[in-house]
């Protein structure tokens, strides 16, 4: 690593935690698909799939960080150091993420607007929280081109393309998250511990 | 023989901060808070040993701060960069890339006349 890339890592180092992540993948696919109208599971059951992974993921959070500090270290970032990124998250990028798949399941447009943002939204983080990690670059690029999804035919316009892509992040989630669990690995190195040197043969 | 004019600035490199596995503990605390022994362990692929003997001689020359806290339960050793590391190690990163460039300068004409008939 570069300094420049020493100080981005260490600066977003939280961001890198892939495992923390990961676990949510499957509330997103389990969303996903109850918006492309499931049929399988009654109502009742399916609330309980989403409450039980929901809980399931919410319960992880703390095991998976301890474990972070424990094997990786504690970072304690600097107060307010990315005030900029934490507004535009707040002010842009989640009202985003609410607003346009609600927009375009009313109007259905034959290109999709929800694809649009999620590549930018990746993008976004994928900047601002450290760069390195192209799988970001790559699913942004998916993102991307699934713009055109509604007018491929492959899934009809509105509801189900948003389902669609919600499952598409909900395996970004797991995926990505065991890359940059990778990546966290491969940029810091094992543990070293001083060797013993081993008796002489004279010893003694 | 004489040193060539850019690598003339490396004799007032801070040999303190120049040192590799110094330069980089102290270029991640640059951008953090604190950071925790493990962390740097990995972060150097240095052994306890080394980097404690590191840290020492930056503790003692008050360019970092050491301090033992609680991490919920955990006994934690932090490591904090001192306003003077922070000036020390800003400052060796900009010394560095002015050596760069002197050096990118002088090197360029050369290469462009090495290769002239």
């Amino acid at each position: 690593m570069d300094d420049v890339e020493l100080r981005r890592f260490t600066d977003n180092y939280w961001a890198w935690q892939g495992l923390k992540w990961a676990p949510f993948g499957p509330v997103l696919m389990w969303a996903g698909v109850s918006l492309l109208g499931q049929r399988w599971l009654g109502d009742t059951a399916a609330n309980g799939v989403t409450v039980i992974l929901l809980a399931g993921a919410l319960a992880t959070v703390r095991p998976v960080q301890r474990y972070y500090d424990a094997m990786f270290g504690v970072v304690e970032q600097v107060p307010d150091a990315h005030r900029r990124r934490e507004r535009l998250k707040w002010l842009a990028a989640y009202p985003l993420l609410l607003v346009v798949p609600f927009v375009e399941i009313l109007l259905q447009p034959r290109l999709s607007p929800t694809a649009v943002t999620l590549a930018g939204v990746i993008v976004a983080f994928w900047w601002s929280t450290g760069r390195g990690r192209p799988h970001y670059v790559v699913a942004a690029a998916v993102m991307a081109a699934l713009v055109a999804l509604p007018a491929t035919g492959f899934t009809a316009p509105g509801r189900p393309v948003v389902g669609t892509l919600v499952i598409g992040v909900g395996v970004l989630y797991v995926v990505g998250g065991i890359l940059d669990h990778r990546e966290l690995t491969r940029r810091l190195g094992p543990l070293l511990v001083e060797s013993v040197a081993p008796p002489t043969a004279d010893a003694g | 023989m004489a040193v060539p004019a850019p690598l003339a600035g490396l004799d007032s490199l801070d040999r303190l901060v120049h040192e590799p596995a110094r330069l980089a503990i102290l270029t991640a605390l640059s951008a953090c808070r604190s950071a925790d022994f493990v962390f740097l362990m990995r972060l150097t692929s240095l052994t306890k040993g080394n980097l404690g003997s590191h840290l020492a001689k930056l503790e003692a020359a008050g360019l970092v701060e050491i301090r033992k806290v609680l991490h919920g339960r955990r006994p934690l050793t932090t490591v904090a960069l001192t306003d003077e590391g922070a000036r020390r190690v800003e400052r060796h990163w900009a010394q560095l890339e002015l050596l760069r460039s002197a050096g990118s300068a002088q090197s360029g004409p050369t290469r462009r006349s090495s290769g002239g008939p």
